[in-house]
């Protein structure tokens, strides 16, 4: 007869239980234990939301403002946002446009691993409208980018980095040429707009 | 006069009758809700076919003592999750026994429908694999690693992002 560990583990909602209550880095680990446990953790619609490989069910698809920014646990840390202009994080308040940076050395981390899981995640629930530089400290430019996935932004400007040299004083423009064409979309018309830029925040974190 | 400390009985898997108080018996949905359906005074004693003496014992004394626990919710585990080792003092002793009869006692409480047992089985289980690797959960549960080589290097690159901080 089969013990009561194995027979624990062979119920997939005992199972599924008990993976429920482990950290994020844990759940992740845990389905490198076995294919029995993978299969657990790749069937679960409640591990698979934990793990932010789909999305919360609550929400639209048009209305994910009221999410946290960045959903996964994991990868918060990589990321540093504001919401601007109030420059609060207030959850349930729809955001019109953002902060977003990388952590320092948060994209070597990200990046390294081409098969990197973080990939299916959906990472940020609102789409992005802003995309902000930093120049030593300053924003040096706020790039309208039309509601974008942060994902995709994030690609984006990792792709721009490898490519291009930017020259302090034209960077704004270097760089929302190169961004919007990355995102493929139409060269920015709103030049008073684009001129209207934001104070800049005491923030730490250099992307650029 | 007498309904506090009404008991009923319950046969064990492996024929052994216990006498339970009945609101403790009652911490088990299972029990209480075929006690509701046959109404009245039980007399017959109550066949648990699933769990045996030893196990039983373990799940009563845990009713004993959280006889007056106000009844669980049937709530979304959105909060129960954060806390996972949230396991209260009394909880942690009562679940210091040996693995066979920990995920024994998870069992019966799944098929008793004690919810917060349940609940407190799982959290001690989800801590024995906490910060643990694979190949140490697999030994700790005596289970078998079943992947290729080049399955186990598909995940492990997946994954190494999220370990490589």
């Amino acid at each position: 007869m089969a013990t009561a560990v194995e027979r624990v583990f062979s119920i997939v909602e005992l199972h599924e239980d008990i993976l429920l209550q482990l950290p994020i880095l844990d759940l992740l680990m845990a389905q490198k234990v076995s294919k029995q446990w993978q299969s657990v953790s790749n069937s679960s619609i409640k591990i698979k939301r934990r793990l932010s490989f789909t999305k919360p069910d609550h929400v639209k698809m048009e209305n994910w403002a009221s999410c946290r920014p960045v959903q996964s646990e994991l990868l918060r840390p990589f990321f540093s946002i504001i919401a601007h202009p109030s420059g609060q994080y207030i959850p349930g308040i729809p955001w019109t446009c953002y902060h977003i940076q990388l952590a320092p050395g948060a994209k070597l981390i990200l990046f390294k691993y081409p098969k990197a899981s973080w990939r299916k995640m959906w990472l940020f629930q609102p789409l992005v409208t802003y995309y902000f530089s930093y120049v030593s400290g300053a924003v040096n430019a706020k790039i309208p980018i039309e509601g974008q996935p942060l994902e995709k932004v994030a690609w984006s400007i990792e792709a721009i980095d490898k490519t291009e040299k930017f020259l302090k004083k034209d960077t704004r423009h270097v760089l929302e040429k190169a961004l919007r064409n990355r995102l493929q979309l139409l060269p920015c018309a709103d030049v008073e707009r684009r001129d209207e830029e934001p104070k800049p925040h005491s923030e730490p974190n250099m992307l650029t | 006069m007498a309904t506090d400390t009404q008991t009923i009985r319950l046969t064990t898997s492996d024929n052994v009758e216990m006498t339970v108080e009945r609101a403790v018996a009652e911490r088990s949905i299972l029990i209480k809700n075929l006690l509701e359906d046959l109404g009245g005074e039980q007399t017959e004693s109550i066949p648990v076919p699933n769990v045996a003496e030893p196990v039983m014992k373990k799940v009563i004394e845990w009713c004993e003592h959280h006889k007056k626990d106000p009844p669980t919710t049937q709530d979304d585990d959105s909060d129960s999750r954060k806390k996972s080792t949230d396991i209260d003092e009394w909880d942690q002793k009562f679940m210091q026994v040996d693995q066979e009869m920990l995920f024994e006692i998870i069992l019966a409480a799944n098929y008793l429908d004690i919810k917060a047992l349940l609940d407190v089985g799982c959290k001690t289980v989800a801590n024995m694999i906490k910060g643990k690797s694979p190949d140490e959960i697999r030994k700790t549960f005596n289970i078998q690693n079943d992947f290729t080589p080049e399955e186990e290097d598909q995940i492990r690159r997946e994954n190494e992002w999220a370990e490589d901080r």
